[in-house]
């Protein structure tokens, strides 16, 4: 297991000792956190080219009530919780236009089938796409926010049951149920869209 | 067939997940393994799972922050101008900007406007306020006609140019070279989003500004009848973009392409 240090919470999520973010040293400190951050506006946006937009805008808004937060606790869970906020809020914000479904809670919302989905790099990729990655993508999209938000922060960042936990506000079964959940969920849309070991036109496992 | 076992604290899990979790006993990781050499679909579970993993690495590779980082220290920078904060935040603020532009400097990613070194602050330095309130394109053109079209930042490079448009309103731009028109940089405004990109230029010595922002935010912009200003809009790929000029015809817009067509 990958050890991530400084952005994460300890494992009981209590404040992380020694973390203070002075005057100067919040960027340094956004900078440390911002992989988990990143992924956790990911995992609620499910769109990787917004969700550097999210960061950006929770990263301000974190500035903006940087004295609100007490020197000494966890920073990264800190502005995890703004980061959600930014993140839900945006989801609302493309509902009411109309470019979202409906996304308002942060727990087992399943959306529905999404027409396409937006890669980091901008590029709109359709469903029903050939490759691996694309059916990765397009199985991970049928989980809700807070599943797909568990399971890249314990496969990516390498980030403990305890510390996905207190970054997202929920129990460790509970990360762990999604995670292990979200993991089948993905097995079983691979298994029954490439077949069994091998048979992926030649995209073998 | 779906494996499972039963851990320490009594709870059964999915017996791949235990063993990637790393949350099997040394007697039960010697069993599985035993099982998985008997077991080609349990085997092949396990391939399954570990390439969905790398898969989601590949596709869920944060992106390098450089774009954050430049709005925080921009961020910090306004709101220490901006007088809204305590005596105490805007010493920080300013410290900030300082301690963010070295941050910056040191990966190399951005070519800071002087503002981050400013003593008096960005605004005395001649800086475009970003982050503040909407304004409308007529207003956002006078504050930087007042500024004299100092931009925020420059960017090094055709590079780092296409990728700002990239990773701000998901289509890559360039501008290609055409007689008499100069730019000068980039900066921020909040007009159709809270950062609509602005392409600060010189054309024919006179101060022009193209904003550019995602195409979906696109409410549709004009500028009053009793301003002596014209606004040509063009929509390219993903982007939407408004030429403001005091010109008569556009002279920036046709130069914008996307890099991957060409």
């Amino acid at each position: 297991m990958r050890s991530v240090q400084h952005a994460q919470p300890n494992a009981d999520g209590s404040p992380h000792a020694g973390v203070s973010v002075g005057p100067f040293n919040f960027a340094a400190e956004y900078r440390r956190s911002f992989n988990i951050l990143w992924r956790i506006a990911v995992g609620v946006m499910g769109d990787a080219a917004l969700a550097e937009d999210v960061v950006q805008e929770a990263a301000i808004v974190g500035l903006r009530k940087i004295d609100q937060f007490q020197p000494g606790t966890n920073f990264t869970a800190w502005m995890a919780k703004t980061v959600k906020y930014v993140a839900l809020n945006h989801n609302r914000k493309e509902q009411k236009h109309g470019r979202k479904g409906d996304s308002s809670e942060f727990i087992e919302q399943v959306p529905e089938q999404a027409p396409s989905v937006r890669l980091a790099d901008g590029t709109q990729r359709e469903r029903g796409g050939a490759g691996f990655d694309e059916r990765v993508s397009c199985a991970l999209d049928e989980v809700g926010q807070m599943a797909r938000t568990c399971l890249l922060l314990r496969t990516l960042d390498g980030l403990e049951y305890s510390e996905i936990a207190s970054l997202l506000g929920i129990p460790p079964g509970t990360a762990m149920s999604h995670v292990h959940r979200t993991r089948k969920l993905l097995r079983q849309r691979l298994a029954a869209t490439h077949g069994p070991l091998g048979a992926d036109r030649g995209d073998a496992l | 067939m779906t494996h499972h076992i039963k851990l320490q604290d009594g709870t059964v899990v999915d017996a791949i997940d235990a063993y990637l979790d790393g949350l099997m006993t040394a007697s039960q990781i010697v069993e599985f393994e035993k099982t998985l050499g008997q077991q080609e679909e349990l085997r092949g579970e396990l391939k399954r799972q570990q390439r969905i993993d790398e898969s989601l690495a590949k596709q869920f590779a944060p992106p390098d922050g450089a774009l954050t980082r430049a709005v925080i220290a921009q961020a910090a920078a306004d709101t220490s101008d901006g007088g809204n904060g305590s005596g105490t935040f805007r010493l920080f603020a300013r410290g900030f900007v300082v301690a963010a532009a070295l941050a910056m400097a040191a990966v190399g990613v951005w070519r800071i406007a002087d503002f981050y070194t400013a003593d008096e602050g960005p605004s005395a330095s001649g800086v475009i306020p970003a982050w503040s309130s909407e304004t409308t394109l007529a207003d956002a053109y006078r504050v930087a006609e007042k500024n004299e079209f100092k931009p925020h930042w420059v960017c090094k490079d055709d590079a780092e140019f296409s990728d700002v448009f990239a990773k701000s309103v998901n289509q890559p731009l360039l501008l290609a070279q055409s007689s008499g028109v100069v730019p000068l940089g980039l900066g921020y405004a909040h007009v159709i989003t809270e950062r609509t990109l602005m392409l600060l230029v010189r054309v024919d010595g006179r101060g022009v500004i193209v904003f550019v922002d995602k195409l979906n935010y696109d409410p549709g912009l004009t500028v009053p009848e009793d301003v002596d200003l014209r606004v040509f809009r063009r929509e390219l790929g993903r982007a939407v973009l408004y030429e403001v000029t005091p010109l008569d015809g556009e002279r920036v817009l046709d130069a914008f392409y996307d890099p991957s067509q060409k």
